[in-house]
């Protein structure tokens, strides 16, 4: 993969985290009253997460924030020469391991529900 | 400024630790005259560079007070202290003293292909670069570099990474990227479009163009061959 | 400015691949979740939620202000443009995480 689109997309995720961890926030610890007393339970917020767009969403920004995070690291490791390129590209394969499980695990939640 | 002088301590960072001088400076005195006293009359083994004292040739570029400067443009007496630490260069290898091996920041340097590179080598007439046009106005902003290595040792990068280019290096293939006279840009932008040491390394702090003593925006020089690389459909 | 991002976007980082972990417990039923959450209710959690939420913060303002100068926009005004920044930060800190301390910490 060209090497431009990593800068970009770590901008453009960042921009897009951004928004959704702002509606986020305010969504867990805003939206009732319950929240704001920090009484977070199943039950709180069971009517928002059965709802598919709302599931959307946070599939939506559990990919994004994974990329962006493990990006973010694979950008760390490539500041520190010190690093040699066949083992960064072991490191690239296992954060996208570590994504793909993470996900699946995110995912997987919603399942049932 | 007033007249007098003044007594001022200079701590030089000689191999593994730091020797204190005393030294009488007028105002307009320099670091570097600072640096002539202590060799002249104190220790004749303190070894420094130097060549033009007027911050044309980037030679004396040392670390003063822990920021990278010319040593000829820096003002004890504008320093606000009686006191000083005088040290080499960081990021590059230390010979003596405050003499450190300019090798690591040329390696750089020649990695960006520097050098003009004529679209018409054959050409009999000189090409003009009219002031005023688009590459005249860039220009006048980025071809005062001294390659005094100063931006190379602020840069926090280079505290990690042997590979990154840095900002001097950048800076010229810009200069030449953008020279309507110039081929070899390709090159160039595929050295500025590695990962581990192109552009894409810079962490946009600014710290290059803080202390580039010629006033260069260097940042804005990494800037504009990143969205430049962005934009050519290398996505 | 490069250690900040670096270790806020790792404690970040962190945080979500736990994050995550908790909520998967939803797969495994409204108790099981509960049960999870539970752990959370303790104040030096609730503390933990203020901490994310100052780490966050950091992170997003340094970021934003690194993409503007990236876009060329702002060089020559950067002092003024990180301190805005740095007080837009504060503020939304302040706004986001005294309601929290209040409610989560201090149980009000």
């Amino acid at each position: 993969m060209s090497t431009a689109i990593h800068w970009w997309l770590q901008r453009l995720t960042g921009a897009l985290l951004l928004l959704l961890l702002a509606g986020h926030f305010w969504v867990e610890h805003f939206l009732t009253q319950e929240l704001r007393r920090g009484e977070l339970s199943y039950q709180a917020i069971a009517g928002r997460i059965t709802h598919p767009a709302w599931q959307a969403i946070d599939i939506a920004f559990l990919i994004v924030a994974l990329y962006h995070g493990l990006a973010g690291v694979r950008n760390i490791v490539l500041d520190y020469s010190r690093v040699g390129p066949r083992a960064l590209r072991l490191l690239t394969w296992a954060l996208a391991a570590v994504g793909a499980m993470w996900a699946w695990w995110g995912i997987e939640a919603f399942r049932g529900l | 400024m007033a007249g007098e002088s003044q007594t001022y301590e200079i701590r030089v960072q000689r191999g593994g630790g730091a020797v204190s001088y005393s030294v009488v400076l007028a105002p307009r005195m320099t670091v570097l005259d600072a640096l002539f006293i202590v060799q002249r009359t104190i220790d004749s083994t303190l070894a420094f560079r130097c060549a033009c004292r007027v911050g044309m040739c980037g030679t004396c570029a040392v670390r003063i007070n822990g920021r990278p400067g010319l040593a000829c443009r820096t003002r004890p007496s504008e320093l606000g202290r009686p006191a000083m630490d005088v040290a080499p260069l960081a990021h590059l290898p230390v010979i003596r003293d405050l003499v450190v091996s300019m090798e690591p920041f040329f390696a750089q340097w020649k990695r960006a292909r520097p050098r003009f590179r004529p679209k018409q080598p054959e050409a009999a007439a000189t090409a003009a670069i009219p002031p005023d046009s688009e590459f005249g106005l860039l220009a006048a902003g980025k071809r005062d570099c001294i390659t005094c290595g100063v931006c190379f040792a602020a840069c926090g990068v280079r505290t990690t990474s042997g590979e990154y280019l840095g900002p001097a290096a950048v800076n010229r293939a810009l200069l030449r990227i953008a020279d309507p006279r110039e081929s070899g840009g390709p090159e160039r932008l595929a050295v500025l479009n590695e990962e581990r040491g192109g552009v894409w390394r810079c962490h946009t702090t600014f710290d290059c163009t803080e202390m580039c003593p010629k006033g260069i925006d260097l940042t804005d020089s990494i800037a504009r061959l990143k969205r430049g690389l962005a934009a050519r459909g290398r996505l | 400015m490069i250690p900040l991002q670096r270790w806020t976007g790792i404690a970040l980082l962190i945080y979500l691949l736990l994050h995550i972990r908790t909520i998967h417990t939803l797969s495994e039923g409204p108790q099981a979740f509960d049960r999870a959450l539970a752990v959370f209710r303790h104040p030096l959690f609730k503390l933990g939620e203020v901490a994310l939420l100052a780490t966050v913060i950091a992170h997003a303002a340094n970021g934003l202000t690194l993409t503007l100068f990236d876009l060329g926009y702002g060089h020559r005004a950067r002092r003024r443009i990180r301190m805005v920044a740095a007080v837009a930060g504060g503020a939304l800190f302040l706004a986001g995480g005294v309601p929290l301390f209040l409610g989560g910490v201090m149980g009000r």
